[in-house]
C-alpha cells in the first residue's frame, strides 16, 4: 500500500510542537535550574494531576505500544500479564511511596539511594543500590529506542524508502534532539512534554480501538473464534509464569529510579496517594493495545503490511501497522508521533534519573567537595552519555525480544526491594547482609537468564523450577531475601538507624 | 492496619490467575480472562481511592 501524503507532514509538524514544548519547559515556573532538586524534581511543586500525567507517562511507553502487543501477537495470553501488573503495582506504591515521600521531603533526599545511605549508614550499600538503578535502566531505555525504531521503520517502509541506514540516521537525529532538550530543561521539559504526549497517546489509543472495532463490527468474538487456544486463555503450564511475571513486575516498578523521581516530585503525600490511586485507569488503554496483538489477525490489510517485515520482528509492528492501514493519513501521522515520543519522553525521564544517581550517590559520595552547581552539571552531561550508551544497546539486541529488555531490567531492579521497600518499614537488616543478598540476587538472576536462553539471545525470562516456569526476578528475589534475613540474624555488625521525622507517627 | 486490606484484597484477586482463567462467559466477544482483568482496573482504583481518603492527614515516615 502507498503512504497517505498527509502522514509525514503531520508527523513532522507535531514533532516540531513537541520540541518547542521541551525547550519552553525551561522557562515554565522558573526556578534556579543550576540546583539539582530544581532541575530534577521541578522544585517539588507538582500537584495531583501533573503527577498523574508524569508517572503515567512512564507507564505508556514503548512497553505498552510495542513490546506487549508484540508479545501477545507472538505468544498469546501470557503477555496480558501487563494488565494485572498495572492494577497491582499502584497498590504496592501506596504502601511504600508516601513513606518515602515524607522522609525525602524532610531530609532533602532526591533518590532512593539517599534514603538507603541514611537508613543503613553504609556508603557501599548506597553505591551498589545506585549502580543497580543505573544499569537496570539501560535495557529499559533500549526498549524505548526499539519502539521509536518501529515507528520510523513503519513510515519508511510504507513510503517505500526502507533501508537500514535511513532508519539509523533518523534515530540518531531524534536522539540528539532528545538529549539537547533534556540537557537544557530537565524534568520540567519532560513534564510539559508528558502532558502533550499523553494527550496524543489517549488520542492514539481511542482512535486505534475505535477504528478496529469498526473493522471487526463491534465484536471481538470473530477474532477469538479463529485464534489458537493459548490466545483465548492461559495454558495451565504458563499459570505460574503468569503469576510471577505479575508479581515481579508489580513489585519492581516503584524501585526504578525514574519512578522514585516521579514520587518525590509530588506536592504532598495526600496528592501523591490520590494520583497513584487513579493510575490503574491507564491500564485500560494498555489492555486494549495488548488485545491488538490478537485483533490484528482479523485485519487483512494490516496483516499484508506486516508481511513486508521479517517474520522474527513482525510483532513490534502490530500497532504501527494497524495505525497506518486503518486510520486516515493525517490521524495516522499524529498517532505515530504519539508512539514515537511515547518512547522519547520516558527515555528522557529515565536518563535524568540515572544521572541523578551518578552525581549524588557515586561522584559526590567519593568526592565530597563537588558543589551543587557541579553536581547539576555532571547530572546533565551524564544524562546525555547514558542515552547514547542505551542507543548502542539497541543495535546489539534483536527487536523481537523487546519485552525481554524490560524484564531483564526487572531482574536487576527487584533486588533493591529489601534495602528500599523493607528499609522503609524496618531497621532490622544489617548493611553487610543486604549487600550480600543484593549481589547474589543479581548474579543468580543474570546466570538464570543466560541459562534459560542457552546463553544465546534473550527470548524468555522464565526459568524452569520444581514449581513450574517462574519469572527469574522472583526466584532471585527469594534468594536475596533469604540471604538478607539469615545474614542479618547471624552476622555481627550494626543494624539500621532511626530516621527521625518531625511529622513522624 | 485494617486499611491495608483495601490494598491487599484487589491485589490478591488480580494476582490469582486461576480465579479468572476461563473463556466463558464472554462480553462483546471477549473471553472472561480478558474482560475480567480489564474490569478489575477501575475496581482496583476505587479500592485504592478509598484507602487514600481514609489515610488523609497521615504523614507517617519510616519507623
Amino acid at each position: 500500500m502507498a503512504l497517505d501524503p498527509a502522514t509525514i507532514p503531520v508527523f513532522l509538524v507535531f514533532f516540531a510542537v513537541f520540541v518547542f514544548l521541551g525547550f519552553y519547559g525551561s522557562r515554565w515556573r522558573k526556578g534556579d535550574l543550576s540546583q539539582l532538586s530544581e532541575w530534577a524534581l521541578a522544585g517539588r511543586r507538582l500537584g495531583t494531576w501533573l503527577v498523574f500525567f508524569l508517572v503515567g507517562a512512564d507507564l505508556y511507553t514503548a512497553y505498552t505500544f510495542v513490546a506487549i502487543p508484540s508479545g501477545v501477537f507472538a505468544k498469546g495470553s501470557l503477555y496480558f500479564y501487563a494488565v494485572p501488573y498495572v492494577a497491582i503495582t499502584f497498590g504496592v506504591a501506596l504502601a511504600f511511596a508516601p513513606r518515602l515521600w515524607v522522609v525525602a521531603k524532610e531530609k532533602g533526599y532526591v533518590t532512593g539511594s539517599d534514603f538507603v545511605r541514611a537508613r543503613f549508614d553504609s556508603k557501599t550499600l548506597s553505591t551498589v543500590v545506585a549502580l543497580t538503578g543505573i544499569v537496570a535502566l539501560l535495557p529499559y531505555i533500549a526498549l524505548q529506542i526499539v519502539g521509536m525504531q518501529a515507528v520510523l521503520a513503519t513510515i519508511l517502509t510504507s513510503a517505500n524508502l526502507a533501508s537500514q541506514s535511513t532508519e539509523e540516521i533518523a534515530l540518531v537525529i531524534a536522539f540528539v534532539i532528545l538529549a539537547a532538550f533534556t540537557f537544557t530543561s530537565g524534568l520540567r521539559g519532560a513534564t510539559l512534554t508528558a502532558v502533550f504526549k499523553d494527550i496524543l497517546i489517549w488520542l492514539t489509543v481511542i482512535a486505534v480501538i475505535a477504528a478496529i472495532l469498526y473493522q471487526i463490527g463491534g465484536n471481538f468474538g470473530a477474532a477469538f473464534a479463529t485464534a489458537k487456544a493459548n490466545y483465548v486463555t492461559l495454558p495451565g503450564s504458563l499459570v505460574p509464569g503468569y503469576m510471577t511475571l505479575v508479581l515481579g513486575s508489580a513489585l519492581a516498578l516503584y524501585l526504578y529510579p525514574h519512578a522514585v523521581n516521579g514520587v518525590l516530585s509530588a506536592e504532598s503525600a495526600h496528592k501523591l496517594r490520590l494520583s497513584t490511586s487513579l493510575l490503574p485507569l491507564y491500564g485500560v488503554g494498555l489492555a486494549f493495545l495488548a488485545l491488538m496483538g490478537v485483533l490484528v489477525y482479523s485485519v487483512p490489510s494490516a496483516m499484508s503490511f506486516l508481511g513486508k517485515f521479517p517474520a522474527a520482528s513482525q510483532g513490534i509492528y502490530v500497532v504501527p501497522s494497524l495505525i497506518i492501514t486503518v486510520l486516515p493519513g493525517w490521524l495516522a501521522g499524529i498517532c505515530l508521533l504519539g508512539i514515537f515520543i511515547g518512547g522519547l519522553v520516558p527515555a528522557a525521564i529515565m536518563a535524568i534519573a540515572q544521572a541523578n544517581l551518578l552525581a549524588r550517590n557515586i561522584v559526590k559520595e567519593y568526592r565530597p567537595s563537588t558543589t551543587s552547581v557541579g553536581e547539576a552539571r555532571i547530572s546533565k552531561w551524564a544524562s546525555v552519555v547514558f542515552k547514547f550508551v542505551a542507543l548502542g544497546f539497541v543495535f546489539a539486541v534483536p527487536s523481537t525480544y523487546a519485552v525481554q529488555l524490560q524484564l531483564l531490567g526487572g531482574v536487576l531492579i527487584l533486588q533493591l526491594l529489601p534495602s528500599l521497600f523493607l528499609g522503609l518499614y524496618t531497621k532490622w537488616f544489617k548493611s553487610r547482609a543486604l549487600i550480600f543478598g543484593l549481589v547474589v540476587g543479581i548474579l543468580a538472576g543474570v546466570y538464570m537468564a543466560l541459562q534459560a536462553n542457552n546463553f544465546g539471545p534473550l527470548t524468555t525470562s522464565l526459568y524452569a523450577s520444581p514449581f513450574g516456569s517462574l519469572y527469574i526476578a522472583v526466584i532471585a528475589l527469594g534468594l536475596n531475601l533469604l540471604i538478607s534475613v539469615v545474614l542479618s540474624a547471624i552476622l555481627p555488625g550494626k543494624r539500621g538507624l532511626d530516621i527521625q521525622t518531625t511529622a513522624g507517627a | 492496619m485494617v486499611l491495608i486490606l483495601l490494598l491487599l484484597v484487589p491485589s490478591l484477586v488480580n494476582f490469582l490467575a486461576p480465579l479468572y482463567n476461563f473463556d466463558a462467559p464472554t462480553a462483546l466477544g471477549l473471553p472472561f480472562f480478558y474482560w475480567f482483568q480489564i474490569v478489575m482496573l477501575p475496581v482496583s482504583a476505587i479500592f485504592y481511592l478509598a484507602f487514600s481518603y481514609l489515610q488523609k492527614g497521615s504523614t507517617e515516615g519510616p519507623s
